[in-house]
């Protein structure tokens, strides 16, 4: 499987990824944030063993990266890509990443919890995120007590993750739902359903980009199948009724829409500075216009990819040096310029 | 004048409610922590409630509690919404499943369960369906049968505790 950001999963259109962790803890430990800095080395040891010890197809496939050697902006790129949290990316204690070679898979050691198992696909993958999440699972159960009980479940420093310690969250992109305003109903009727939703990039509720993410607040007295399940209908429905409403507004206001998406694109091939929320935006304009067929150079693939490498760890690291806020600007409407020219020689 | 139950210093004015499961849970926050919006995670948010329904409950001095294997208080709790390690559920077992049935809407497991935990986990569930049709072998005064499911209750129990 490729890189969730440059492959073009189901749904896409309305769906840009889907994320699956569990929580997990060695029972013989005490959580992450009572362990001594020995204690979580052996952690980071007997995880690396678990996952690569005997199966040499497993050691070829994943890396162990040394979390605690690499510098603030390293660990930025890796939460940009969302392989990894804040909360491992800003930690001071001996935390450890294992990754598997496609990025698909990342084992966050030492955070909250001992063990964060995550998958990543794009599109709409739910199950598929899942069942690999419940392998890797079992495979590091054969070698590793986790900590459980006959009532609560999985045992997870916080309590808001016990039971199943499933966190399951969509990704959405929904532009027409929230140019209609019809956005803000339907995120209040997920939140009594037992979904959160929040803005992806934005600060507070408000979503940048249209990019919205969902996920399950409940993790004990359901299944994971049920909480998978009934995520998968409700993003369903959500999905369903984002295509109606572009549609819908398209027939409505056609030259209007269009208007604005090409005028995002025009920005987005021409602009000499944009500041990370322009662009998020233009992004989201384009992203639009290109399921809408207006734009045809792009695919969802390299807005995916942009919207990642526009975040400021990833510019840094793509220019190679610390930039300043104008600085910043600059090579972000640089790096948006090169990417769009580049695609729209094939 | 309320007090915000995130920071505990300032005073409340916002109020949040969430519903989960239809259990709703009432939140008092000052404007600073409620402006901070999405960002305040629910490990803030629940810290403060461990504590309250035991003491209401008469149990005691339940700040005076410690875990016997990691040390942690109820009050370390309420200060950072974090267990301290695995055998604190079993110490606060009770006042868990009051924090629990308040913000995931059930205090009971369901779903995948470890290997090693399968074996007598499914004992346990045979041993409820069996106390069941028990139950319905004397309402229909069919004691013979009824006999025959108390011995394998007793079997499956002693099985149970010698493990």
């Amino acid at each position: 499987m490729k890189r969730w950001y440059i492959d073009k999963g189901p749904d896409s259109d309305v769906v840009v990824s889907t994320r699956v962790r569990l929580a997990r803890n060695f029972e013989e430990y005490p959580f992450p944030s009572r362990c001594s800095r020995q204690q979580q080395r052996e952690i980071i040891q007997k995880t690396v063993d678990a996952l690569t010890g005997e199966d040499l197809e497993l050691r070829k496939g994943f890396s162990t990266i040394d979390f605690r050697k690499l510098d603030l902006n390293e660990r930025l790129v890796y939460v940009e890509k969302r392989l990894v949290s804040k909360e491992l990316a800003k930690s001071d204690q001996e935390v450890g990443l294992l990754l598997s070679n496609d990025e698909q898979i990342s084992i966050m050691i030492n955070e909250e919890d001992h063990l964060r198992i995550q998958c990543l696909a794009s599109g709409m993958q739910l199950e598929k995120a899942s069942e690999i999440c419940n392998y890797i699972d079992n495979l590091l159960s054969q070698k590793i007590n986790f900590a459980f009980d006959d009532t609560f479940g999985y045992l997870t420093s916080c309590p808001t993750n016990i039971g199943t310690a499933i966190r399951a969250s969509l990704m959405l992109h929904l532009p027409a739902l929230t140019i209609t305003g019809h956005i803000q109903a339907l995120l209040e009727t997920c939140g009594k359903l037992g979904l959160s939703v929040r803005g992806l990039y934005g600060e507070n509720t408000e979503a940048r980009g249209s990019m919205y993410q969902l996920s399950n607040q409940i993790t004990l007295g359901k299944s994971e199948q049920d909480i998978v399940m009934s995520m998968r209908t409700i993003a369903y429905q959500l999905t369903e009724q984002e295509r109606l409403l572009r549609k819908e507004i398209m027939k409505k206001k056609g030259l209007q829409l269009e208007d604005k998406i090409m005028r995002s694109y025009g920005v987005l091939k021409y602009a000499r500075a944009l500041s990370s929320d322009e662009a998020m935006e233009r992004l989201s304009d384009v992203r639009f216009g290109i399921f809408a067929n207006l734009i045809t150079g792009l695919d969802e693939t390299d807005i995916n990819e942009m919207m990642l490498q526009i975040q400021p760890g990833s510019l840094q690291q793509y220019s190679g040096k610390t930039l300043g806020a104008d600085e910043m600007g600059a090579v972000r409407a640089s790096y948006v310029r090169n990417h769009i020219a580049e695609r729209e020689k094939r | 004048m309320p007090i915000c139950q995130v920071c505990k210093k300032r005073e409340a004015t916002v109020f949040l409610t969430q519903i989960i499961n239809g259990n709703k849970t009432d939140l008092m926050m000052c404007r600073q922590c409620a402006g901070e919006g999405y960002k305040i995670d629910l490990n803030t948010l629940i810290s403060g409630l461990l504590g309250l329904d035991w003491e209401n409950e008469g149990a005691g001095s339940a700040t005076e509690i410690s875990c016997d294997r990691c040390g942690m208080t109820v009050d370390e709790f309420n200060r950072t919404g974090k267990m301290g390690c695995s055998h604190c559920y079993d110490v606060f077992r009770e006042p868990m499943k009051v924090l629990l049935k308040r913000i995931q809407g059930n205090t009971r497991h369901q779903g995948k369960i470890p290997d090693r935990y399968a074996a007598a986990h499914a004992a346990e569930m045979e041993v409820e369906r069996l106390q069941q049709e028990l139950k319905e072998c004397i309402r229909v005064e069919n004691y013979e049968r009824a006999a025959v499911i108390r011995d394998r209750i007793r079997q499956l129990e002693a099985e149970r505790g010698g493990r």
